[in-house]
Order: structure tokens, then C-alpha cells, then sequence
């Protein structure tokens, strides 16, 4: 196989950081497409098969820090991987598992990964149990403690399964025999270099250097030396904790380093009646079902050293078992860790990092009862003690001793813990929250930097990943394929566009699609909003993903282009040649998922981008869609918010908003662009989201809570109105530089408008509501927003909490000023605007 | 930290106790950098704080004493003494244990018969 001694490069089509499992799949796969691929390994170029893999040596060459790399905690665990050519696959048992129909579920729900089903994912399970070998361990070859293991299991008639593993069974030859494990150095490695691949051991990546969304190098250190490759693509395949912290090393930080799963892991000791020589370096093949996915148990690995380093927790008591070391095995429970860990490298040091997890009391429990059950086991097999890796516990003697941890787990401080499961430091996904990337490993925000590798996992598949890492990295690179011609950003509906007259984001959203509908149609109050005969050409911004049928109904000439506000590439291509061009800014976040840290990024991050890249296009005005949340609530039910109102934002959202306000405003005072800012309080109308469904349904249930007697006003505004507010302000010339509250008519008590809707559902539409009424004193407010303050203080953030915060109050504004300098008039009643709501959502087929 | 089985002959023991320090040592150095400064001023009050008790370093400790004092910080209250010994005391036994002479000398002993004298 040829590796390079030559120097580095300094120039590449695709560089791939990482040689392991998600790495090597990486580089051979572009390579076999005809790619420039170099690999950069930081660990050496030894060859896996000519070491005992567990020995003293191997640890100290193959394994990253010689074996040691602490999880800070309570307790502290032992992260083991692997740092070498072929990373962690070199050193693993290499057991194989698809990933369980479980996690498909749990990955589209809740990291809304799209396009991934077990459909999808099943071919490249076969190929790739086809490229590694994956196999059964024949009968014969049973070694004695995965014998013992069995019989205990069956006795107690509990689940289990054999595992295969990544092996190639030649006949006569142990499958457990040296350079017979079908790791990455076997496999993808040499395919990857015969393809003309480039691999580079001892190259630790150290920083990539990135500007406007894109990456442009690698700093690399190499024996002594350190070197700059420019590269057209960049595949970080790191391992969860180091491609973590390669790019938070880079400044590469949003929502990664801050996710990571990791698979907790306590081990014991068995000894047995008979001789097991669980030294000859056959691997226990058996994993117990029974308590999955919370609770696995198997073999693993033995050696003296293994067996006298578990035994090392209470050395004085449990020493004399050394004598039984021929009869002794190791095994193990893990549990599919609750708990999420965080990632960052250390200041002011050149590659350290600080990994930390905390057990969580779901762990802890759970890690207990599987040393109960594990110790069942071993006592079905005939075990006389049980040492388990618990600091000051004595070796456990009887079924009784071990079914006492089900009722009283052992305390963390006391458990010896290792893992050498490690994902989801970077997840991917579109769920902005939590996302680091999208549905393919594509960092957010970065139009040429890739992840592929263990980090991606959006949570624990519960079994060993090697599997399920690889399976979704060729996916991500069949996708990958595809998406390369069109670059980032596709044209989805129209032709290549023309010049647009108007550019929109945050379509296919609420307002977004109204607006679209106002601006080719007119809207009441206003006709067409350019005032012109023939087409308006619009674009609009949509999200990945995102359907966008609902738009192509409204027009197949609609120019979509594909991106996001945190890209700034997306941006420039949304914007070009708009020279002249009205950009109405609708996107925005409300309600993040997770953390408040969301409304940030893309409220204001989102907003600065978009700025830059419309004043570099020549976009003539920016229309931007504040909130009324800058201001927070009115000192009295009487009181209106006019456009001279002080700001005094609400939570994280009116503080993003506020600042959203500045950067236009701040665009505006450089004179290179026009702006207006209008401010809708409440939404409501059709192509409303199933937040507002459920407000409906609450009213119908009876459920939806009133503080107090009702009386506190809320402003609201039917989208047509604010549509119509919007199109006014673009074509003011008045407006240049203003902000406008734009509502409907008056602000209504919060009881006249659970009252009109109550009457909409029964009158109109003859469904019936329920008497019921949720009466609750307004002190629930108060304790709902002292609540959403500590919450949003530590970062996170809830909906209903906050949504029940402000309803207590007033939030209502005058629309004079939008009358007087605009020519508003809202041409839409509460009663008219519910009656159509409720109407578009009937003719969705929504539930109310 | 070592124990003193298998029986092992005096230059052979020698060897594998130098092998198991150099292991032990390269272990501490390939140690993340913000851990490898507490762990060596850790060791190195292991090593000193004897003189207080005993009126000499670990080194040159009885055997006797040597126990006591490891039992000591095994024990101790506070979490990174007893982290230390572990770490100390589990990397010393693993290379101990796998090297190959000890594995040799365990190897052809029968069954049983591999415990202390
Ligand atoms: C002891 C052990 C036993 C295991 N057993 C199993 C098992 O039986 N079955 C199973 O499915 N899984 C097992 N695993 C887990 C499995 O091996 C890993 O989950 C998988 O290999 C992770 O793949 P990866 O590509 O994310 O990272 P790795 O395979 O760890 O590869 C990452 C590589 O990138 C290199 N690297 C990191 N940063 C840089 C940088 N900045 N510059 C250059 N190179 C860099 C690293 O040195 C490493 O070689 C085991 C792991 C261990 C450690």
C-alpha cells in the first residue's frame, strides 16, 4: 500500500481529516469517483496486525494519549479511541450492528433528518457488510466464556444475540487471529489509495481558516513543521470528540461540541468453577437483548493486565483473584447515556480539550440494574464471585448481593467507568436548535465543509455505531454526488430567473406566502404593489427541505432558491442582480426549539447577512418584519405603543428583534440602502401554523387559558392587513427610514377574542364548543414569567411556558402613524379574519 | 505497587520493573496537557509528603510503610489523591500483568498457582 513520506501538499480538491471509520469511507468512495483526495491521519502508520491489539505497546501507539483520555464528571470515565491509520477500527472488537428501526423514528421526529428511513439506509448496510466481511463466528470456534455467557442467558430465558463482526473466516484460521478483523487498514484504506487517494500519516490538522461561509485551508502540523493546504472541500472525520474540537478550535461553533452521547460503560470480573482461558484473544460474541436500549450487557475484552486494572478499585481486598485469572472473564453493561456532554478545546494550549459528561441519575440507575442482571447471568453460568469495577465494594458473592443494586444503586463516585462509544458531538438534522449540520453532513452556514464521521449521530443508536457511522457516511456522500453540479443552492420551481422585482424570505411561512399571494395578486387595500401591468418577478429565500408546493400552487414562475440566513453564500446568490429590487425580510425565529441562543443566529446573525449581501447587490429598500416584542408589555390596559415607544424588550426573542431594528437601522445610516421597519403584534389568517391550530382547538376544548377577567388588550393583525401594510411601506416614498405598527382596526380584549372565535367555530361552521372555560387568577402569569426568566437565563427556552408569560398582559399598539403617512386601512375585522382562518384550515384537513 | 508474583528472577524482575515505569511514565506524558502539570506536582507530593510522616521520600520507604502510605491515598477524602493512585496503580498493574515476560512466566505456571507465595 502506498503511503506518503513525501511533504504535504499545499493544494487539494478534497482533503479528509481522519482515517477511521467515517474517514477512510470518506476518501475512498470520492477517490473511486474520481476525486483529489488526501487523508490526513495525526496518529502513525502501524500496522494493526502485526501488534496484540490489547498489549501495553499497542495502547501507547494506536490509541490517542496512550489509552488515558478523561471524561470530566462525576465520576470521571475513561474515553478510549483510537489514533492511529484506520482510527478506532484498528483497536475495536469490531462488532457489527444496523442501526435499530427505533432510532429512524427518533431521527426524523426529533432531529428532523429528512430523507433517511431504514429504506434508504438498508443498501448501504449491505454493501458495506459486503466491503468489511461481516460475518458469524462459526459454532465450533465458541470460545468458552461467550459459552458460559450463553448458557447462563438461556437459563434464565432471557433475550440475546449473537453479533457478528467485521472478519474474514478463512478456513483453518481463527477468526479472532491477527490481521483477520476487516478494519479500515484491510479495507477502505488501500482501496482508498489505490483510487489515487493521498494519505498522510502523523498530520494533525490543527485549524481550518474559513471566511464568508466558506473554507478555504487547513493548518496542518507535521514533524515539526507546519503547513497550509487549500482545499476545494473539507471532510472533518475527526471522531466525535476531536472533529468537535477542531472546529470550535476554528471559530467554528454553532451547535457543535455541545450534544455529545456517549454509551457509559461498567465492567466486572467473573470467576468460574472451570478453566475459561479468556486470554486467547477470542472475543465474547453474545449481547443480551432482554433490557434494550437502556441497558446492554456482553463481553469483553480479557487480558491479565484488563483483569488486575478492574481489580485495581480496590486493590488490598481484591488482589487474591489474580490467582484466578485463568478463570476468569470480563464483561460489561452500558447503558444508551441520558446524559449530553460538551466538548471544548482548552485556551491558550495547541490541541487540548476539555471533554465533560455528566451521569445522570437515568445512568446511574440504570448502569446499577444492569450490573444486577449482568451478575444474574454470570451466576446462571456458574460463577462463584463477581468483582465488579465499583470503588470499596466487595466482590459480590450471591444472586442476593447482586439484586441488591436493583433497589439501591451504587453511587456514582464509586463507579469505574470507561466508553468507547462517542457520537452526536455534532449532530445532524434540521432542527436549528440542536443542528450543527444538515440532513448530509454539510456544516450549517459553510458551503464547503463536510462532517462524516461519529460526531453526526443525532443521539446513542443504543448498539456499537461503527455500522451505522459508515452506512450514513456513504449516504451523505451519494448525496453529496448529487448535490455537487448544483452547488449549494438549487432552483427548485422556475426557470433560471430573470431580475427580480422583489426578493422575500421566510417563504413558504405564514406571512411569507400571504405576502407572495399579496404581491401577485394585490391584496385588499392596494392593488398590484408595483403598480405595474405585466408579471412581477419574485424570489424567494426557502428553507432546505422545506415543501414548497404550497408556493408553486400560488405560481409556477416563482423563482425558489434554496438556502439560509446564516450562510452568507446563500445570501450573495439569493440577491444577485437584484439591483433595484424590494427585499421584504419576513424570516424570523419565535420559537426556537431548544435554545434561545437560536434567536440570535438568525434574527440578528440571519438580518446582518442578509443586509450585506442586498447592499451588495443593489437592492434598492429593505422592508423588515420587526415585533412588538422590542417593546414588552403596555404599563396599562389603556395604553397604546406608538413608533416613539422606548424599547423594552421581552425575553431573548424582543431582545434579538431589538437588535434586529438596529442592524437596519444601521444599514439605513450608511446610506447605501433604503429601509422601513414594520412592526405586526399577534398574527392570524391562512397558511397559519399548527400552533395557532391548536389555539383554536384549546378555545373549542374549553382549554385555552384566561388570566384574570380578560379584559387585558392584545393588538392583533390578520395577515391580509399586514400584507397590505407591507406593500404600502415599499412603495412609500415617505417611508424611507421609518418604522410603522401595522395591526388591525383597535387592539381587542383577550375575552372578546376567545368570545369571536367561539362564535365563528358554532355559528359558522357549527362546531360545537365546549361551556367550559379556563379561568385562572393572573398570578399564573406572573409565576409562568418569573419561570421563563430563570429557563431563558440558563439558555433554554419553552413555548407554552412563554407563550403563557405575556398573557396576562397588554400588548397593544396605535396604527396612526402606519394611516397617516402610509394611507393604511385595514380592510379585514377580527370576525372576517378568524372566519377565514378557520375556514383555510378546514380546507387543510386540519383537526380543530 | 507491583506484587510479587509470578516468581519472577532477580534480572528478569529488574527488566520488567524498569519496562513497567517507562510505561507508567510514557502514559503520564501522553496525558492531555492541562492534566499532565497537576498530575506531576500530584506525584511528586506522593513521592515527598512521606518525609513528613516518616522522615524519608517514598523511596526509600519499608515496604511496610510503602503499603500504609499507598492504602493512605487510596483513601484519602479528597477525590484527586485517590484518582491519582488509581491511575498510578492501574497502568502500573496492566503493563505489570501483559508484559511479556510476567505473561511467559504466568503462562507455564499451572492453574492456581499463580498467587502470592
Ligand atoms: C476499544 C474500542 C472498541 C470498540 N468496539 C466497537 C465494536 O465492536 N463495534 C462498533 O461498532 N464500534 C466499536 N467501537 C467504536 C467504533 O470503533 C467507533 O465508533 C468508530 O470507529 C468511530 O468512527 P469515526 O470515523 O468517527 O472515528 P475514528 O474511527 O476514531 O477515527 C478518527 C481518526 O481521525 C484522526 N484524527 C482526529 N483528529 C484529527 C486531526 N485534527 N487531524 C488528523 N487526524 C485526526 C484520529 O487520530 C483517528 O484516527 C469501539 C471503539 C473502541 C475504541
Amino acid at each position: 500500500m502506498s503511503r506518503e513520506t513525501s511533504s504535504l501538499p499545499t493544494r487539494v480538491d478534497v482533503l479528509v481529516i481522519g482515517s477511521g471509520a467515517g474517514g477512510a469511507a470518506t476518501a475512498a468512495t470520492l477517490a473511486d469517483r474520481g476525486s483529489e483526495v488526501v487523508i490526513l491521519e495525526e496518529g502513525p502508520d502501524t500496522d494493526s496486525s502485526a501488534i496484540a491489539t490489547n498489549s501495553p505497546e499497542a495502547i501507547a501507539t494506536l490509541y490517542r494519549n496512550a489509552g488515558l483520555t478523561p471524561i470530566v464528571g462525576t465520576p470521571n470515565i475513561a474515553y478510549v479511541e483510537g489514533s492511529c491509520v484506520g482510527g478506532s477500527t484498528e483497536v475495536n472488537s469490531a462488532f457489527w450492528h444496523r442501526l435499530p428501526a427505533d432510532s429512524y423514528r427518533r431521527w426524523q421526529d426529533q432531529a428532523r433528518i429528512v430523507d433517511l428511513s431504514q429504506e434508504t439506509l438498508e443498501p448501504y448496510f449491505d454493501q458495506l457488510e459486503r466491503d468489511l466481511s461481516v460475518s458469524y463466528l462459526g459454532s465450533d470456534e465458541l470460545p468458552p466464556s461467550s459459552r458460559l455467557f450463553k448458557s447462563g442467558i438461556e437459563k434464565l430465558r432471557w433475550e440475546y444475540t449473537e453479533v457478528p463482526r467485521c472478519q474474514r473466516n478463512q478456513p483453518g484460521k481463527s477468526a479472532f487471529a491477527a490481521g483477520n478483523k476487516q478494519s479500515m487498514q484491510r479495507t477502505y484504506i488501500p482501496r482508498a489509495v489505490d483510487a489515487g487517494a493521498r494519505l498522510f500519516a502523523n498530520s494533525k490538522a490543527l485549524r481550518l481558516e474559513h471566511e464568508n461561509g466558506r473554507v478555504k485551508a487547513a493548518m496542518v502540523a507535521r514533524a515539526g513543521d507546519q503547513t497550509r493546504i487549500v482545499a476545494d472541500t473539507i471532510f472533518v472525520c475527526g471522531g466525535a470528540v476531536q472533529s468537535a474540537a477542531l472546529l470550535r478550535r476554528s471559530g467554528i461553533t454553532r451547535n457543535i461540541g455541545n450534544n455529545l452521547c456517549i454509551h457509559p460503560m461498567l465492567k466486572a470480573a467473573a470467576v468460574f468453577e472451570d478453566l475459561v482461558n479468556a486470554q486467547d484473544d477470542a472475543l465474547p460474541i453474545f449481547q443480551v437483548k432482554e433490557f434494550w436500549p437502556d441497558i446492554a450487557i456482553g463481553g469483553s475484552v480479557f487480558t491479565p493486565g484488563f483483569l488486575a486494572m478492574l481489580l485495581a478499585d480496590n486493590w488490598d481486598q481484591s488482589e487474591s483473584a489474580m490467582q484466578d485469572w485463568r478463570r476468569t472473564a470480563l464483561y460489561y453493561t452500558a447503558t444508551r447515556g441520558t446524559g449530553r456532554g460538551t466538548i471544548r478545546p482548552i485556551p491558550g494550549t495547541r490541541d487540548s480539550v476539555l471533554v465533560r459528561y455528566r451521569l445522570t441519575e437515568q445512568d446511574r440507575i440504570n448502569l446499577s440494574r444492569g450490573l444486577a442482571h449482568m451478575s444474574e447471568i454470570l451466576f446462571a453460568s456458574g460463577a462463584t464471585k463477581v468483582f465488579p469495577s465499583l470503588r470499596s465494594y466487595p466482590a459480590i458473592q450471591n444472586l442476593d448481593d447482586a439484586r441488591a443494586f436493583e433497589r439501591t444503586p451504587a453511587p456514582a463516585a464509586a463507579m469505574s467507568l470507561s466508553t468507547v462509544h462517542a457520537f452526536s458531538s455534532c449532530p445532524m438534522g434540521e432542527n436549528p436548535a440542536v443542528s450543527a449540520t444538515n440532513s448530509f453532513g454539510k456544516v450549517v452556514g459553510y458551503e464547503n465543509l463536510y462532517i462524516n464521521d461519529a460526531s453526526l449521530l443525532p443521539d446513542s443508536p443504543g448498539v456499537n455505531p461503527q455500522g451505522t457511522i459508515m452506512a450514513i457516511a456513504l449516504r451523505n456522500l451519494d448525496h453529496f454526488a448529487d448535490a455537487k453540479p448544483k452547488r449549494s443552492l438549487r432552483n427548485r420551481a422556475g426557470s433560471a430567473s430573470s431580475k427580480p422585482d422583489a426578493l422575500v424570505t421566510g417563504a413558504p411561512g405564514w406571512l411569507g406566502s400571504s405576502l407572495i399571494a399579496a404581491l401577485l395578486n394585490g391584496v385588499q387595500g392596494v392593488e398590484r404593489w408595483n403598480g405595474r401591468e405585466d408579471a412581477v418577478q419574485i424570489r424567494c429565500l426557502t428553507q432546505a427541505n422545506v415543501p414548497i408546493a404550497q408556493l408553486q400552487e400560488l405560481s409556477a414562475d416563482l423563482d425558489c432558491i434554496e438556502g439560509d440566513l446564516c450562510s452568507p453564500d446563500d445570501l450573495r446568490t439569493f440577491c444577485k442582480d437584484a439591483e433595484g429590487a424590494v427585499l421584504f425580510h419576513v424570516a424570523g425565529l419565535i420559537h426556537p426549539r431548544l435554545r434561545t441562543i437560536e434567536h440570535d443566529h438568525v434574527n440578528i446573525e440571519g438580518t446582518e447577512n442578509l443586509v450585506r449581501a442586498a447592499i451588495d447587490a443593489g437592492v434598492r429598500r429593505i422592508v423588515a418584519v420587526s415585533s412588538n416584542s422590542p417593546f414588552g408589555f403596555n404599563p396599562s390596559s389603556e395604553h397604546r405603543f406608538d413608533e416613539n415607544s422606548p424599547y423594552n424588550p421581552y425575553m431573548s426573542y424582543g431582545r434579538s428583534k431589538q437588535r434586529m431594528e438596529v442592524v437596519i437601522a444601521d444599514a439605513q445610516d450608511s446610506g447605501k440602502i433604503e429601509t422601513v421597519v414594520i412592526r405586526p403584534p399577534w398574527f392570524y389568517g391562512p397558511y397559519q401554523p399548527p400552533r395557532q391550530t391548536l389555539f383554536f382547538r384549546m378555545i373549542r376544548d374549553g382549554r385555552f387559558p384566561v388570566l384574570g377577567d380578560g379584559s387585558q388588550m392584545r393588538s392583533m393583525a390578520y395577515v391580509d392587513n399586514i400584507c397590505q401594510g407591507l406593500v404600502l411601506a415599499a412603495r412609500s416614498e415617505r417611508a424611507n427610514g421609518e418604522a410603522y405598527w401595522i395591526a388591525d382596526e383597535r387592539p381587542y380584549s383577550i375575552r372578546e377574542i376567545v368570545d369571536t372565535v367561539r362564535e365563528v367555530l358554532e355559528q359558522e361552521f357549527a362546531m360545537a364548543c365546549s361551556e367550559r372555560e379556563l379561568n385562572l387568577p393572573r398570578a399564573i402569569g406572573d409565576i409562568a414569567r418569573a419561570t421563563d426568566a430563570a429557563v431563558q437565563a440558563a439558555g433554554y427556552y419553552h413555548q407554552k411556558i412563554h407563550v403563557l408569560s405575556e398573557m396576562g398582559q397588554t400588548i397593544a399598539c396605535s396604527i396612526d402613524k402606519a394611516r397617516r403617512e402610509l394611507g393604511y386601512a385595514p380592510q379585514v375585522s377580527l370576525r372576517d379574519g378568524m372566519v377565514a382562518s378557520v375556514r383555510w384550515c378546514r380546507e387543510q384537513g386540519l383537526e380543530l | 505497587m507491583l506484587p510479587p508474583y509470578p516468581q519472577l528472577d532477580t534480572a528478569t524482575r529488574t527488566g520488567v520493573e524498569h519496562d513497567v515505569f517507562r510505561h507508567v511514565h510514557r502514559q503520564v506524558e501522553a496525558m492531555p496537557a492541562f492534566l499532565r502539570l497537576p498530575l506531576r506536582v500530584g506525584l511528586l507530593g506522593f513521592g515527598l509528603l512521606p518525609i513528613l510522616r516518616y522522615g524519608r521520600p517514598f523511596r526509600s520507604l519499608s515496604g511496610t510503610h510503602r503499603k500504609t502510605w499507598i492504602e493512605l491515598w487510596s483513601h484519602a477524602p479528597v477525590p484527586p489523591m485517590r484518582d491519582l493512585v488509581k491511575l498510578v496503580r492501574s497502568t502500573s498493574l496492566l503493563a505489570y500483568f501483559d508484559h511479556p515476560e510476567v505473561r511467559r512466566s504466568l503462562d507455564t505456571i499451572p492453574d492456581n498457582t499463580g498467587h502470592p507465595s
